[in-house]
């Protein structure tokens, strides 16, 4: 999900780049002392989970964790994707660092989506986390698809399509998983942040 | 009872260490006389396989001077005519890409025996480079350290205010 350089045009990844960092001042400035340690345990997580992928249909996927972000963390969730980004980019070399705004907006977009689906109410929490789960990946992925049609790149939008509903199901059941662990450990982490 | 959930949830994660690795392209080149073979690969077991093949010559970087596909194991060569620097391009279609530039030195335009020289790979060759581990704790490292410093900074802040 982490687009490469040299797919998207420069012009329009200097755009998403200063937009990128307009959003982080926004969404990260006053951040009190008790999310700020919450916000880097998050993005340390994001960063590792880089590091675990699997084969499917030929190419390699990872997890995002995305969706359980967005859920912990609310607005704050965007300047830590962007970290975990820039981090994953200059020491991995897993997406470009020109593309870097365009990979944040991709993904963030999908962690807001994921804060928007758990704080709907009366749905039960099960339903909720799996489909903030769900959301946190196929946003990006959808965001991505779209990116790639638009620039002409790439072969097979279905079989993309295919390969990250895959992994945005097995992100659903984590991001569920996870949200059974911190309502018996800590709920407040859970049930706190908002926009 | 929590700190046995965190235990069972650390052991957990340590149990994928075995499958830990980075998610970018890997590019290993080497010399086989006159033929620079590339290896591409997501990781050590999945080769990139299919993958559409760009070469420019240093000689022209406008034009390109040959495309292909990587095979099944992730492999492709190609015979350079001239000396200088060869920039490779490989893209799976699907998001993940890689360029690189390959020097390709004089003598290797003469030589005749196809012996397998390795040119390292697409890191650094001679400079110890670190294995993907070590990078992970870099990058968590210095995640935390950034936490730490905004930490501070935001505490210093609350008690200037009260």
């Amino acid at each position: 999900m982490h687009i490469s350089d040299g797919i998207i045009s420069t012009p329009v990844c200097i755009a998403a780049n200063v937009v990128s960092l307009g959003l982080v001042w926004i969404a990260g400035r006053k951040a009190s002392s008790e999310e700020i340690p919450r916000m880097g345990m998050t993005g340390a997580a994001l960063f590792v989970t880089s590091l675990i992928h699997f084969p499917i249909a030929g190419t390699s996927v990872h997890l995002g964790l995305f969706g359980i972000a967005g859920i912990i963390l609310g607005k704050r969730a965007f300047p830590v994707v962007f970290t975990a980004l820039l981090f994953q980019s200059l020491i991995f070399q897993h997406g470009g660092l020109l593309t870097l705004g365009v990979n944040a907006i991709n993904m963030g977009a999908g962690a807001y989506a994921a804060v928007l689906i758990w704080n709907t109410g009366r749905v039960p929490w099960t339903v909720r986390a799996a489909v903030a789960g769900f959301a946190g990946i196929i946003i990006p992925a959808l965001m991505m698809i779209a990116e790639f049609r638009i620039t002409g790149y790439g072969s097979s939008v279905t079989l993309l399509l295919l390969i990250y509903i895959v992994t945005a199901l097995v992100e659903g059941g984590i991001t569920m998983s996870a949200v059974m662990f911190f309502r018996k450990v800590k709920p407040e982490i859970i049930n706190g942040p908002k926009f | 009872m929590i700190k046995m959930k965190v235990l069972s949830t650390v052991l957990f994660f340590m149990a994928f260490s075995g499958i830990l690795s980075a998610h970018g392209v890997n590019v290993e080149t080497s010399f086989q006389g006159k033929t620079v073979v590339l290896m591409s690969s997501y990781s050590p077991s999945q080769p990139l396989a299919d993958a559409v093949v760009t070469v420019y010559s240093p000689a022209d970087a406008d034009n390109i001077w040959q495309r292909g596909r990587t095979d099944k194991t992730g492999h492709f060569a190609f015979m350079p005519d001239s000396a200088g620097d060869w920039v490779f391009i490989v893209d799976d279609e699907k998001g993940h890409m890689k360029r690189i530039l390959i020097e390709v030195p004089a003598d290797l335009l003469s030589a005749e025996q196809p012996e397998e020289e390795s040119a390292g790979t697409d890191e650094i060759a001679g400079v110890t480079v670190m294995n993907k581990m070590q990078k992970a704790l870099i990058g968590l490292s210095l995640i935390f350290g950034l936490t730490g410093i905004f930490y501070g900074l935001r505490a210093r802040k609350n008690q200037k205010q009260s």
